[in-house]
């Protein structure tokens, strides 16, 4: 068989990612997948996005990742969540059309000219000299390969379980990868289990709509992709309802045939997403729990319902389904269930994802013990990109905290490891705002550009998108605004207090209830903009206190991440350190000091000792 | 009765399966008035057609045939077939390719959209009579019971999966089987024998200067050409070959297939299927009223046969469940009349399809 | 068993504010010290519970790394039973750094975390109650026999700062939830009960600065003035304090009087004398100390000891002092009580506002009951262990002035109806603060209490 720079194993939303940004950085790449008909599929949520997620999708496209514009070219509904909050926690969130996700994201695959890809299971990964040199098939073939990234999903030793009934398969129906769990076992990576749920999904013909709230999307919406058009087209709406007093009082009657309560599910699950069961035992107080009602497509008639996670027995769904208000008459299309699978303890892995077991070798996705696509797909794009750049003889990219949204993702995982599945929010970014949906291809761009993934055309539409910004706002730096019946009109209208003498607009801005749009008929230069540049400088201007003391904090904690630590250095002989100290930082080998005092166990009088260590040791 | 302790749910017709029989059964089933269950193991996997877009092959291409009299008596394949447009439907020609996707898709959402039809996810793992139904239970614990099944199950049961010469279980590659339904109708006394299916590989449209199967799909089937053993093996042989068996004139290639890239290797499907004279001319089981058999699983070799069988079996259970007058009528259709005949009477049919069958 | 080693280690977390300590403890502290400090006088001549300003200088470049204040406390009247050397930096993490390292090239060890409190027990210097409020900073994860499991922070002052903590972390929780879970079943936040639960909080953090030791203490000890009319025993009371016949001098440059001012440690707390009497036998000045001086030195000083004979009955002289000192600030002591040992003394106790502590300075009877009520004057509180507040409570306050002010932003800014995520900012500012005093970042809890009090999930 002829030989690949990377090879991509899983054709989910990690590896898509992956695949495409290795062929599109000129690496002859190949995407291995356990069925050609099963790609990019959406098996839980039909949405992409969300808060927190949806920064990742859109860093993912100012990289030149894939799933923006695919999202944009599938969606149904599309929504911008948290507009009443400000523009550092606004997201954007799509309902997809799950077959035109999956078709378009296969297009992409397809007419990508360094990509292949092939149906096939791995036997075992080939090791040598501890560097990855290609996979063994269960067919008996061997694909060599300079660089490996796994993106294998919930399909390592996966086992489903609704009730009591355990069965392997990595989806519902898909049976399992076995022999990859052993291989990676076998090359010294640590596995542990984790579990994820899917709740039912209904007959949509099914439903009484009547009796729940209508969730429409936005007219006019906004979108993932900076190289997407203005979109029109219709959107389907999602429906609200909520769970009873009566829905709570069947879980509670059931619970004993709860795997959460029989102990069929023993591995974690996350605490953002608990199954209905879990909500009835751990809030007995509340009475009602919301459940959103959402199509997974345009054209068919299967509805997600989002707040039922649950792997009771098929027949207390049904019952349970039937106690929520318009639903009192749904089909049952899919049973929800559990799904338990097998990741890799991600402390295991450096910053660029690259294993520190074997060179070569990358993790991307769920086999990180995350969850969600976003997150996934995140991994995907730098496990993919890092793996080119191996290839080429690069070092690879690896992004900060806080630079990307991205940055926080992996340096959670690799430095603090995972107890759950992790899913992004945006509390776990302290510097959440400059890291906005709004300045994502701002901070991301150029790096995509030198990395070969955004054109010089996407770059200078960014470049000249700052420079307007920044016109904009030295402009107004220098405006005054006179008092006025006019302006003072306008500014008691939005509930703010007149002015008597002239001021510098930028003050004026500082009030919360003040937007530059108000200010539009006043300052003259604003009416030869575009709402983008407007909605954009005016975020800067009333985060500017922030983003300073922000950047400040950055700048002092520079020192500490610009501290080196090289790689070959023994923790194990600092006695200063406790002995737990010294196992966390031999298990995760921190690049830097930065990293190092991010490690939970990890004290400062420990990075303080380390710190002296260090400079004795150069 | 099921650990809800209720009755298991009520339906006129039960299919098993969704395959084109399955869905041409639930679909004819529904039309005349029975309130029909599609049950079928993975919803994303329905009407695949995994063993290549062609559904026939040219005018002497007895498919062909088969497919107008389809068109002439109403299936669901027809219409489909005009409104996705396929990319070398020439039906003139009588030459009749699908995009699977889009097949794919069209068939589930006329499953979903047809009124009458419940379309369900599940793995029926028992089937029985009881107190003069048919009771069907899932692998969770599911229970329905109706006066007519129809098992459209396809390559699925008992069925293993063959690739390279290494064989695990499987309805197709990817897929789990069906074993515990395959045990149950055994244990009902019904004959079953094994059979072959093979599925060919697959090619990267791209690699070969062939324009890809269907839009999103972009791969091409090598249909025709014999790969034994192992994949470099196999790419080998494609490499070699001057084009496929028979390629739709529209898309020769210069270079043939020198640079193609594999893919999906070829495999095969090991699996049961009915026996000669198990069922009579309305595919329902002598022995066993209301039990009815479509497509692969009944003997059918080929996508065109198995819609066939599919509809008519879901005609038959629909009139019997329904009492009603009678279905449609066939006897101008004198293929379908010949296929039907074959099913139910013809002599051991050991079906080992290799090659586009010119028909059996 | 053999000699242990002299240790070394700082004592307050990175990053933080002014004022660290390097300490060292065991045999040849002092003579370590000394090598890399220069001061009035040598330290091996110091007295011991005397502080000491100076430099510390890199013995091989000569450059001077920081200017420092230096405690000096000698076995086995100190912490660990071994002799200890503090060294109060008043450059940052780097300076404090440089110092250790310097400890470190001299010959001493770096101590291992709970090092210090580990000799202290061991050496039967405090009991394992006593340790567990010493231990927090320093980690608890010592050797078995040893297991301090979760340890307090200074007693009182850490269970409120957690306390504090805690339920700033269930404000921002409310908000962080708002923000991440928005499009869930999660309810609007209302903003003047929020604002009422920040001020709550708020308030308790600036009380707790208000009992903290101000920097001035720190840097330049508690202004005191012990006053008394003559021969009533000042300058045996000074000595007696210090220990020894012969205080150690420091000059102070830069000050707006011509006095010699002289910092002793009382009960572990820098007191500044302003009257300086007894430090020069030679000088007769200081015995002609009139009423006028000590009428001005009462004005300005945080504390005053006023002094009486005991054995005397009292005069127009003490009767003019008894005025004039601010019954709140002043410590009444009674001296010379070896005079009337066993009897109540001739001077009228019943004349003063407060209780007066009764003492020989000669014989030192009474002494002990003194150091505490000044260390109780001062802090407001009883004191467990003579170490630790001292060390880090100037680096505390400052850590509680940041969060109270974080905090004071936030409900400013729900005032005005700022968004949301710029109060969640300064709720973190608040916590971030008060993690680098109790060594805890909050990021894990705050998911943890977002999770335990809201039903999130889809």
């Amino acid at each position: 068989m002829p030989g690949f720079d990377v090879i991509v194993v899983g054709g989910g939303h990690a590896g898509c990612e992956a695949a495409l940004a290795a062929a599109r950085m000129g690496c002859s790449t190949l995407l291995l997948t356990l069925s050609l008909e099963k790609i990019a599929l959406m098996p839980c949520n039909p949405a992409i996005g969300g808060v927190g997620k949806g920064q990742l999708t859109r860093e993912i496209d100012a990289l030149g990742g894939e799933q923006g514009r695919n999202t944009d070219r599938s969606f149904i509904q599309m929504k911008m969540l948290n507009t009443g909050k400000g523009p550092a926690v606004q997201a954007l969130r799509a309902q997809a059309d799950k077959k035109l996700y999956e078709d378009n994201m296969k297009r992409a695959l397809v007419r990508e000219p360094n990509l292949q890809i092939l149906e096939g299971t791995v036997a075992a990964l080939n090791v040598s000299r501890e560097t990855i040199e290609g996979l063994t098939l269960t067919d008996g073939s061997f694909i060599p390969a300079r660089s490996v990234v796994l993106a294998c999903g919930t399909f390592m030793r996966g086992k489903i379980v609704v009730g009591d009934q355990i069965f392997p398969a990595g989806r519902m129906g898909e049976p399992p990868a076995i022999e990859l769990s052993a291989s990676l076992t076998h090359e010294g990576l640590e596995l542990s289990r984790f579990q994820s749920a899917t709740p039912p999904r209904i007959d949509a013909r099914s439903i009484n709509p009547d009796r729940m709230k209508v969730e429409p999307g936005d007219l006019d919406p906004e979108l993932f992709s900076i190289s997407s058009k203005p979109d029109n087209r219709r959107q389907i709406p999602c429906y609200l309802t909520n769970t009873t007093a009566r829905t709570h009082e069947v879980v509670r009657n059931h619970l004993h045939l709860s795997p959460i309560k029989t102990g069929s599910v023993s591995s974690k699950g996350p605490r953002y997403c608990p199954s209905i069961d879990r909500k009835v035992i751990n809030f007995p107080d509340r009475d009602r729990h919301p459940i959103f009602v959402e199509p997974e497509g345009r054209d068919t008639t299967e509805m997600y319902l989002q707040g039922l996670t649950t792997s009771l027995p098929v027949w207390v769904q049904e019952k349970v389904i039937r106690t929520v208000p318009g639903l009192e008459n749904s089909r049952l299309m899919r049973p929800g269930y559990a799904v338990e699978y097998d990741y890799v303890i991600p402390d295991q892995l450096t910053l660029s994802l690259e294993t520190k077991a074997l060179k070569r070798l990358f993790l991307a996705g769920q086999i990180n013990g995350t969850s969600g696509y976003e997150e996934a797909a995140a991994q995907g794009l730098v496990a993919g990109i890092n793996a080119a750049l191996g290839v080429q003889g690069h070092e690879p990219m690896i992004l900060r905290r806080d630079e990307a949204y991205i940055g926080v993702l992996i340096d959670d995982l690799v430095t603090k490891g995972v107890d759950e599945p992790y899913r992004m929010f945006t509390s776990r970014a302290e510097y959440r705002l400059l890291l906005r949906h709004d300045n994502a291809h701002s901070r991301l761009a150029e790096t995509g550009n030198r990395l070969g993934l955004v054109s010089d055309a996407t770059l200078a539409e960014v470049f000249s998108h700052r420079q307007r910004i920044h016109a904009l706002l030295a402009t107004l730096k220098n405006t005054r605004l006179q008092p006025s019946e006019r302006l003072n009109g306008a500014l008691k209208s939005r509930g703010s207090a007149t002015i008597r003498e002239d001021q510098a607009a930028w003050q004026l801005l500082k009030r919360p209830e003040l937007h530059l749009e108000d200010l539009k008929p006043f300052i003259a230069i604003l009416s030869n903009q575009a709402d983008g540049t407007i909605k954009n400088a005016e975020i800067e201007l009333k985060y500017s206190g922030y983003i300073a003391r922000q950047q400040e904090e950055i700048d002092r904690c520079a020192s500490l991440e610009d501290t080196p630590i090289p790689p070959d250095f023994s923790f194990f002989d600092l006695e200063g350190i406790t002995i737990e100290a010294r196992e966390k930082l031999s298990r995760i080998r921190p690049s830097s000091l930065g990293q190092a005092s991010r490690i939970a166990g990890v004290s400062p009088a420990d990075i303080s000792v380390l710190s002296i260590f260090l400079r004795a040791f150069r | 009765m099921s650990p809800s302790g209720n009755s298991p749910k009520r339906y006129d017709v039960i299919v098993v399966g969704a395959g084109p029989a399955g869905c041409e059964a639930a679909v004819s089933a529904a039309n005349l008035g029975a309130k029909t269950l599609c049950l079928t193991i993975n919803l994303d996997s329905i009407a695949l057609h995994p063993a290549g877009p062609v559904l026939a092959d040219g005018k002497d291409d007895p498919r062909s045939a088969l497919l107008q009299e389809l068109r002439a008596t109403g299936g669901v394949l027809p219409e489909i077939l005009m409104r996705e447009g396929t990319t070398a439907d020439v039906p003139e020609k009588g030459r009749v390719l699908i995009d699977r996707r889009r097949v794919s898709l069209a068939y589930k959402a006329r499953l979903e959209h047809t009124e009458g039809v419940e379309l369900r996810q599940g793995l029926v793992v028992s089937l029985a009579p009881q107190d003069g139904y048919w009771v069907v239970r899932t692998k969770l614990e599911e229970a329905f019971s109706a006066s007519c099944v129809i098992v459209a199950a396809g390559t699925y049961l008992n069925g293993t999966v063959t690739e390279a010469g290494v064989s695990v279980p499987g309805g197709r590659h990817g897929e789990i089987p069906s074993n515990s339904l395959a045990a149950c109708l055994a244990a009902l006394g019904i004959n079953l024998e094994p059979a072959n299916a093979t599925c060919f590989a697959r090619v990267a449209a791209g690699s070969a200067g062939l324009p890809p199967d269907g839009e999103a799909l972009g791969e091409l089937y090598a249909l025709g050409i014999e790969l034994d053993g192992s994949r470099a093996h196999a790419l080998q042989i494609i490499r070699s070959s001057p084009g496929c068996g028979k390629p739709p004139a529209a898309t020769a290639a210069p270079g043939g297939l020198t640079r193609a890239w594999i893919t999906r290797s070829q495999f095969t499907v090991r699996h049961l299927i009915l026996s000669a004279d198990q069922v009579g001319r309305d595919l329902q089981s002598r022995p066993h009223p209301g039990l009815f058999f479509a497509g692969r699983a009944a003997g059918s070799c080929n996508y065109a046969e198995a819609a066939v069988l599919g509809m008519f079996a879901g005609d038959n259970a629909a009139v019997r469940a329904k009492c009603l007058a009678g279905g449609r009528l066939i006897k101008d259709l004198k293929n379908i009349k010949k296929l039907i005949a074959a099913i139910a009477e013809q002599q051991a049919r050991p079906v080992t399809i290799r090659k586009p069958p010119p028909g059996c | 068993m053999g000699e242990a080693p002299t240790i070394a280690a700082i004592s307050t977390s990175l990053g933080a504010g002014a004022i660290g300590i390097v300490r060292l403890s065991g045999a040849a502290a002092i003579s370590i010290c000394d090598k890399v400090f220069r001061g009035k006088l040598p330290l091996a001549e110091a007295g011991s519970h005397t502080i000491h300003l100076g430099t510390i200088f890199d013995t091989t470049s000569g450059e001077i790394v920081d200017e420092v204040l230096v405690s000096v406390m000698r076995a086995p009247a100190t912490y660990t039973r071994e002799d200890i050397v503090e060294v109060n930096c008043h450059g940052n993490a780097v300076a404090q750094q440089k110092v250790l390292s310097l400890f470190l090239d001299h010959g001493a060890q770096l101590a291992t975390p709970g090092e210090f409190t580990r000799r202290a027990f061991l050496n039967g210097r405090i009991d394992l109650a006593q340790a567990e409020s010493v231990a927090r900073i320093v980690s608890a994860k010592t050797e078995a026999g040893l297991k301090m499991a979760v340890s307090q922070l200074e007693g009182v002052l850490s269970r409120e700062i957690a306390s504090i903590r805690s339920s700033i972390l269930r404000v921002l929780a409310t908000f962080e939830a708002g923000i991440d879970f928005s499009d869930e079943d999660v309810d609007e936040i209302d903003a003047s009960d929020a604002g009422k639960q920040l001020r709550q909080l708020r308030d308790r953090i600036d009380e707790l600065i208000e009992t903290a030791l101000t920097g001035r203490v720190l840097s330049e000890g508690v202004l005191t003035a012990i006053v008394g009319k003559p021969n009533v025993g000042k300058s045996s009371l000074l000595n007696s304090l210090v220990m020894r016949e012969r205080a150690i001098v420091t000059e102070i440059p830069g000050t707006t009087r011509d006095t010699i001012e002289e910092i002793i440690s009382v009960g572990g707390i820098p007191l500044k004398l302003t009257d300086t009497a007894g430090l020069r036998p030679a000088n007769d000045e200081v015995e002609k100390l009139g009423v006028e001086r000590s009428r001005q030195a009462i004005r300005e000083a945080d504390l005053i000891l006023c002094l009486f004979d005991g054995s005397q009955r009292e005069d127009d002289h003490d009767r003019a002092l008894m005025t004039s000192v601010p019954a709140d600030r002043t410590i009444y002591v009674i001296n010379k009580c070896d005079l009337f040992r066993g009897r109540p003394p001739v001077f009228n106790q019943g004349l003063l506002p407060s209780r007066p502590v009764v003492i020989s300075a000669m014989t030192r009877q009474g002494l002990r009951i003194l150091k505490e009520k000044v260390a109780d004057k001062v802090l407001g509180r009883s004191f467990p262990s003579p170490q630790s507040p001292v060390v880090t409570q100037e680096r505390h306050r400052r850590l509680l002035a940041d969060a109270s002010e974080a905090i004071g932003r936030a409900e400013q800014g729900l005032r005005v109806r700022l968004g949301e995520e710029l109060i969640a900012e300064e709720l973190r500012l608040a916590l971030n603060s008060l993690g680098e005093i109790t060594g805890e970042t909050f990021m894990e809890d705050l998911l943890d209490v977002i999770f335990q009090e809201f039903c999130i999930g889809k």
